[in-house]
């Protein structure tokens, strides 16, 4: 558990007994239908990175593939907002398709701009922004205000943000989960469902309600 | 016993010009001036011109000093086509059975069963008519040419029950004779309709030829004929060809606002809504954009129409100003959706179409949509359908999804390979540099082997330092394909 500063402890208590405190809702939780994320927990109406760095291995790809199969097979609509123009469909059977809407940018600038307005939107109760494969250098100069103002845009609309990102990058995410696992080069031939068991999802943190309260390093394998 | 019914909009060229100038009254003296020779000449005028003394063929000069507050409008062949559609899709709640007899004026053979009161042409005709800014008259009789008479005569509806009654005190000049027929007509002393039934008709054909004939038919109240059916467009349409050359978005938009209001007002008079829309904008340089736009829930809201329009062409850039405009609305039946239990619907689709046009605003048209891998074994085929262009799949594929997906680069990072025992050992590339620790492959690949753009590669995955990467050799070159990341 992090510890809280003194003064900070004192500055909230001041601001409690001026302005009242603030009434902590039970969080909801988004079902996806993926088992590995719907165990964790996924916000509704909030950001939630997952962290998937390219050297620990397909573990990123193989939870997008795993999600967009299971929130099609729960008839839900999906926007992809693709960073890099990366996704390849022939990675989904066609059926598990025809909810996705696919927005391919070339840019990170783009995919920040496309996300808030699939966001602001409100009628696509799940947005996923991939940002796996943008350089490190854009990925840099999205500045803080850019994922505050889409984190409160998604509690206004109650739409549930997912993205992935090759490093922690997203400060206001209400969940950060950093994916791993073991995938020898022979796993990547067999049979995906063979392959999600080795997936290992670690929240690295999760913040409730509007405090930050971090409870760091809470870890959780869904193997 | 056959009916038929005519509509007649007088001084056609003049109103369907008229209507998209709301600021003129109908009250106010205008005319339309058209070239005639090699000068600007008064080519219609209207009741309140007339009354100015206004007459055909004058000089704007001319016209001017008659009447100093003269409004003066160009014909416009975009708007006279757009009128005449719009007369026929207002005919079409009285029969299917119409014919476009000529500019302003329609004719419908109207069913023999049902009987028809001047309030229903009034209510049916006249007034959604007029709602589209188009006077019209309508005269109904036993048959096309009769009818039309009437039409005219109509203040605004003219009823024909009993035809000798109505022609005989008619002067012949109604029945429109030509000149020289006028003329010897006139010297014989022949001047009313009577006067010309009374001749015995072998000895008007004899003296006086075919012509004479036809007028002489027209004067006992026409004979049926067959009319020339017109089949019903799919669109509705309005058109424009502009003058001035338009360069603003606001001047266009201001335009595409005021069609809105005459389509929605076409569609609202046959109790349907517009399903989609097709935007048509001509340049100067003679090309030409044209967009299909699908409305997500079929409306007549000219505010939703116009968002959708509008959120499109915001990011629009030519690089020939407009010289002609036509915006169509395909109509549909309103309302009769059936939901699926189980499928979850979207809140606003409105909200969501306009997002999503927003979305090709910002990535282009072809960036936006839903995709669907295609017929090809290409890794990487896939087509992208306009979103919600695809029919939602109910029937999932079980079989179960065979090998990890990887992320690809679009366009393939350019490798070179150094190779061991015909196995990739050693990787350059401007993304990774480095040995490769392992590899798998290879997997060979070939398509479209019978048409010029056939393909063959060759696939492997390799470990290196940074990631898992999926490797293709295609001929002797080496690209990174993508990342399993």
């Amino acid at each position: 558990m992090a510890v809280i500063p003194d003064k900070i402890l004192q500055l909230r208590q001041l601001l409690e007994a001026r302005f009242g405190a603030t009434e902590l809702k039970a969080e909801e939780s988004f079902s996806t239908g993926f088992t590995a994320l719907d165990e964790v927990g996924i916000p509704r109406g909030a950001l939630t990175e997952v962290v998937s760095e390219p050297a620990s291995g397909p573990g990123g790809t193989l939870l997008l593939y795993g999600l967009l199969h299971a929130v099609a097979q729960r008839k839900e609509r999906v926007v992809l907002i693709d960073g890099k123009d990366c996704f390849a469909p022939k990675g989904l059977p066609n059926g598990d398709l025809t909810r996705v809407l696919w927005s391919r940018c070339r840019v990170t600038s783009e995919a920040i701009k496309a996300a808030d307005l699939a966001v602001r939107d409100g009628n696509v109760p799940l947005v996923i922004l991939l940002l796996t494969l943008n350089p490190a250098s854009e990925l840099r100069r999205i500045p803080a205000t850019a994922w505050h103002r889409l984190q409160m845009v998604a509690e206004k609309t109650a739409v549930t943000v997912l993205v992935f990102t090759p490093r922690a990058q997203v400060g206001c995410a209400r969940l950060r989960l950093l994916v791993g696992g073991a995938f020898p080069l022979d796993a990547l031939q067999l049979c995906r469902d063979e392959v999600i068991p080795a997936l290992n999802l670690q929240i690295e943190r999760r913040r409730i309600g509007r405090r930050y309260d971090d409870e760091k390093i809470c870890s959780a394998s869904c193997a | 016993m056959k009916k038929y019914a005519v509509l007649h909009v007088p001084e056609f060229r003049l109103q369907s010009v008229l209507r998209y100038l709301p600021e003129v009254r109908k009250e106010e003296p205008a005319a339309l001036m058209e070239v005639q020779g090699s000068k600007l000449r008064v080519g219609e005028v209207n009741a309140a011109a007339a009354a100015c003394q206004v007459q055909l063929g004058m000089s704007s000069t001319q016209a001017l000093a008659r009447c100093p507050v003269l409004h003066m409008v160009a014909a416009n062949l975009g708007h006279e086509r757009s009128a005449q559609a719009a007369l026929l899709q207002t005919a079409e709640v009285l029969s299917p059975f119409l014919e476009s007899t000529g500019p302003g004026v329609v004719t419908i053979e109207l069913p023999p069963e049902r009987t028809f009161s001047t309030e229903d042409f009034l209510g049916r005709i006249v007034v959604p008519l007029q709602a589209l800014g188009l006077q019209a008259k309508v005269g109904m009789a036993g048959t096309p040419d009769l009818a039309l008479l009437a039409a005219r005569r109509g203040n605004p509806v003219y009823i024909v029950r009993n035809a000798a009654a109505v022609l005989s005190p008619l002067p012949v000049s109604v029945l429109q004779p030509s000149e020289e027929l006028a003329a010897v007509l006139e010297s014989w002393g022949v001047r009313s309709v009577a006067q010309l039934v009374a001749l015995p008709m072998t000895q008007v054909c004899e003296r006086l030829g075919p012509e004479a004939v036809e007028l002489w038919e027209r004067a006992r109240g026409g004979r049926v004929r067959p009319l020339d059916l017109v089949k019903p467009r799919e669109f509705f349409v309005e058109e424009i060809d502009l003058e001035n050359f338009v360069e603003l978005l606001e001047t266009l938009l201001f335009l595409l606002r005021r069609f809105l209001e005459q389509l929605t007002t076409r569609l609202g008079n046959a109790y349907l809504v517009a399903g989609k829309m097709r935007l048509v904008l001509r340049f100067e340089d003679g090309s030409s954009y044209q967009r299909v736009f699908t409305v997500p829930q079929p409306t007549c809201d000219v505010d939703v129409l116009f968002r959708i329009l509008h959120t499109h062409l915001e990011n629009f850039v030519s690089e020939s100003p407009i010289v002609g405009l036509e915006l169509a609305a395909k109509p549909v039946r309103p309302g009769a959706e059936q939901f699926d239990l189980l499928e979850k619907g979207v809140r606003d689709p409105h909200q969501l179409a306009e997002t999503v046009g927003r979305l090709q605003a910002l990535l282009g048209p072809e960036r936006v949509g839903t995709p669907q891998g295609d017929a090809s074994h290409h890794p990487d085929g896939f087509v992208l359908h306009p979103y919600e262009g695809v029919e939602f799949s109910d029937e999932f594929d079980e079989s179960p999804l065979l090998g990890v997906p990887w992320l690809r680069f679009r366009p393939p990072v350019p490798a070179n390979i150094v190779l061991n025992d015909k196995r990739p050992a050693f990787l350059y590339s401007s993304r990774t540099t480095g040995p490769v620790s392992d590899a798998r492959g290879p997997w060979l690949l070939e398509g479209d082997w019978w048409e010029s753009w056939n393909w063959s590669r060759e696939e492997w995955d390799i470990a290196t330092e940074d990631g898992v990467y999926r490797l293709v050799r295609d001929g002797s070159d080496w690209f990174l394909d993508g990342l399993y990341a």
